[in-house]
């Protein structure tokens, strides 16, 4: 199996799921990963507690994020290379559909 | 001033969580704040000034692995943890006009907590499969006695069995909702 390969059963991710691992690109507890996503979303994306916890757990599983720090039981967590390789894939997935958004944008 | 309280016995299936939460807030806006729980069905409210309250209910099992960290974030998040009856775990929220605070933000993490009911409902199949055929073979022997255990069995069993469906319903719902174009 190509490296490559390791990453595609995980594409195409979903939009929360996008904005989790873009924000832990730096360390990041979950609360602030939670206010993160919303900022860079521009209120666009909100992710709740319960929807958060899973996500991370899954994450944490499958190698794509590893726990960096863990203070008054908050958990910081930080991407591992599993983890921005499959960034990289989503987001050469996402520059594909940018450049066909922006070319339909003017046929609208 | 004196605690005015009030204790209330309401009966929800699993997939009517989002209904319960609904009741919890009405409750809450006529000053009738949820304070403890319990046994299932049962629910205990404290009198006080009518509060804009969302409510919202979690599903876990003892396999939530550090339940600490879970409460944390949600403590985190501005959400106050109730308490939990029977799996389910309470949390409340004072919603912002217009706003609609929620726990869970997209139906793939809705699944997940269904997903974890039903998981949690197979444990008890064998039990009651045990307990069926247990009466069912005694059923000749016993006289009438057998019957009335029998009937009481296949009375378990049958709620059980609209309880896993009503939850399967549900989850195929929300997967509609997923693949929706």
């Amino acid at each position: 199996m190509t490296r490559s390969d390791d990453a595609q059963k995980y594409l195409p991710l979903t939009e929360s799921m996008f904005y989790v691992m873009l924000s832990l690109l730096e360390p990041l507890h979950g609360y602030g990963v939670m206010q993160k996503v919303e900022a860079v979303s521009r209120g666009t994306v909100r992710i709740g507690p319960g929807t958060l916890y899973g996500m991370l757990t899954d994450f944490e599983e499958e190698g794509l994020i590893v726990l960096v720090k863990e203070e008054d039981r908050r958990k910081t967590y930080a991407l591992t290379a599993k983890g921005k390789r499959v960034l990289a894939r989503q987001i050469e997935r996402m520059e594909i559909m940018a450049r066909n958004a922006a070319e339909a944008k003017n046929r609208l | 001033m004196s605690t005015v309280a009030c204790t209330k016995f309401r009966w929800f299936w699993a997939w009517q969580d989002e209904r319960e939460e609904a009741w919890l807030g009405a409750m809450s806006r006529d000053g009738w704040h949820l304070s403890e729980f319990g046994f299932p069905g049962v629910y205990y409210f404290r009198k006080g000034e009518p509060k804009d309250y969302a409510y919202r209910l979690d599903f876990q099992t003892s396999k939530l692995k550090d339940r600490g960290a879970y409460l944390q974030l949600f403590r985190d998040a501005g959400w106050e943890h109730l308490g939990n009856m029977s799996g389910w775990e309470y949390f409340r929220k004072e919603a912002n006009p217009g706003e609609e605070p929620e726990i869970f933000t997209d139906p793939e993490s809705k699944i997940a907590k269904y997903r974890r009911v039903l998981r949690a409902l197979v444990i008890f199949f064998p039990i009651l499969f045990i307990l069926f055929s247990t009466s069912w073979r005694h059923l000749s022997e016993r006289g009438p006695w057998g019957t009335v255990v029998l009937c009481i069995t296949i009375g378990i069993l049958l709620l059980y069995m609209f309880g896993t469906m009503g939850i399967i319903l549900r989850v195929g719902k929300l997967n509609k909702s997923v693949h929706k174009p």
